[in-house]
């Protein structure tokens, strides 16, 4: 079982269980879980005790990704208002751009699995994040290493490049 | 015996074992993308060169680009008018001197009648001001659209090429038209402060062929 969260000696937080395609659970903080404008949408009207979500197309590796960037996300924001509020200067924000950059990172086709499920979840943050990956990729480079890149069929029927 | 085989073995069967992610290349995962993302990704490139390049990536690009409502204008070229007809080239490429020699060599074709339509005397080298009043205004883009239509049909007529227009879109801070030209590659035509400028991104095949065009 893929468990990312371990409950502590801390006063117990709420959890949901997210289950992934491929059967794995993944108890994650209620906060966390609400990253997802698709799972806060129905939020309230299930049962407390019944919170479990079938996530028929998102695959466990891509949601273990999925999870570790909603809690990063979660718990930076409230670093970065608890740093406001104390009125501390905090590079919190900058930290946390890094952390995305890196964070996408990734191969294509794992780029690929992060588009997909961010929009399968209506994530706003992480699929303007991983838009912004393939818009990148394609900049700058030519069509040959765009179609080499995302592994396209070139049936263009335009192609300047094309020899005679 | 087993010498003979090993060879054969090795070269069909190692290159599945090397890689458990080798299945995982094969598949074409970015043309299942929707064209809802893919759209979404084109308007966050917003350089209308690199869009330009996604044009002739696949039929879908092809198809999906046009439709980008989100593109930066950064121009390279600005055609000026003075009789020795002089383009400053700001891009440093050889090949963007060429085509942009091509471009004028285009214009200079039909300075004579879009001046025509002018009601301004040329005042500031641009021959393209003299169609406009105000650089915005009704005016100016009727101007425009007069002058794109020459332009095509010269261009079409002239060298027998397909020319695609892509995009005329007019908003206050500019306006741009976008070629597509078969065999060429591409340019736009942005109208901006009574100057009309011409970017050709740089493609270095077809230089060849546009030096060829250019003597005709």
């Amino acid at each position: 079982m893929k468990d990312s969260f371990n409950p502590s000696i801390e006063p117990p937080k709420k959890t949901v269980t997210l289950v992934s395609s491929d059967g794995y659970d993944f108890e994650v903080e209620e906060e966390v879980a609400l990253e997802s404008q698709v799972i806060k949408d129905g939020f309230e009207d299930k049962a407390v005790d019944d919170r479990e979500y079938l996530l028929f197309n998102v695959h466990s590796d891509t949601l273990e990704l999925i999870i570790k960037y909603c809690e990063k996300h979660v718990s930076s924001r409230k670093s970065i208002s608890a740093a406001a509020a104390s009125s501390s200067s905090s590079n919190g924000e900058e930290a946390l751009k890094e952390w995305d950059e890196h964070f996408i990172s990734v191969d294509t086709n794992t780029l690929y699995d992060i588009l997909m499920a961010a929009d399968y979840l209506n994530i706003k943050s992480l699929l303007d994040l991983a838009i912004q990956k393939v818009a990148d990729t394609i900049h700058g480079r030519s069509p040959e290493q765009i179609r080499k890149k995302f592994n396209i069929e070139n049936d263009s029927i335009i192609d300047p490049w094309a020899s005679e | 015996m087993s010498t003979s085989l090993l060879p054969d073995l090795s070269s069909k069967i190692y290159p599945y074992d090397l890689d458990s992610s080798y299945q995982y290349s094969i598949i074409d995962h970015f043309d299942r993308l929707p064209d809802s993302i893919l759209l979404i990704v084109f308007n966050k490139i917003d350089d209308i060169k690199a869009l330009g390049r996604c044009c002739v990536v696949s039929r879908r690009f092809h198809g999906l680009v046009p439709q980008v409502d989100n593109v930066v204008v950064r121009v390279d070229c600005v055609i000026s008018d003075d009789d020795t007809s002089t383009a400053v080239v700001t891009d440093k490429s050889r090949a963007a001197g060429v085509f942009a020699n091509l471009i004028r060599f285009v214009f200079s074709g039909i300075v004579k009648p879009i001046q025509t339509l002018g009601k301004k005397e040329v005042s500031d080298g641009s021959w393209i001001s003299s169609a406009f009043e105000e650089p915005y205004g009704p005016h100016a883009f009727i101007g425009f659209c007069c002058a794109l239509n020459v332009l095509e049909e010269f261009v079409q007529s002239r060298y027998d090429l397909l020319v695609t227009r892509w995009k005329l879109s007019i908003s206050h801070r500019y306006c741009a038209v976008y070629f597509l030209m078969e065999d060429i590659g591409f340019c736009f035509v942005t109208l901006d402060q009574h100057k009309l400028q011409v970017d050709a991104p740089i493609f270095t095949r077809p230089v060849t062929r546009v030096m060829q065009l250019t003597t005709e």
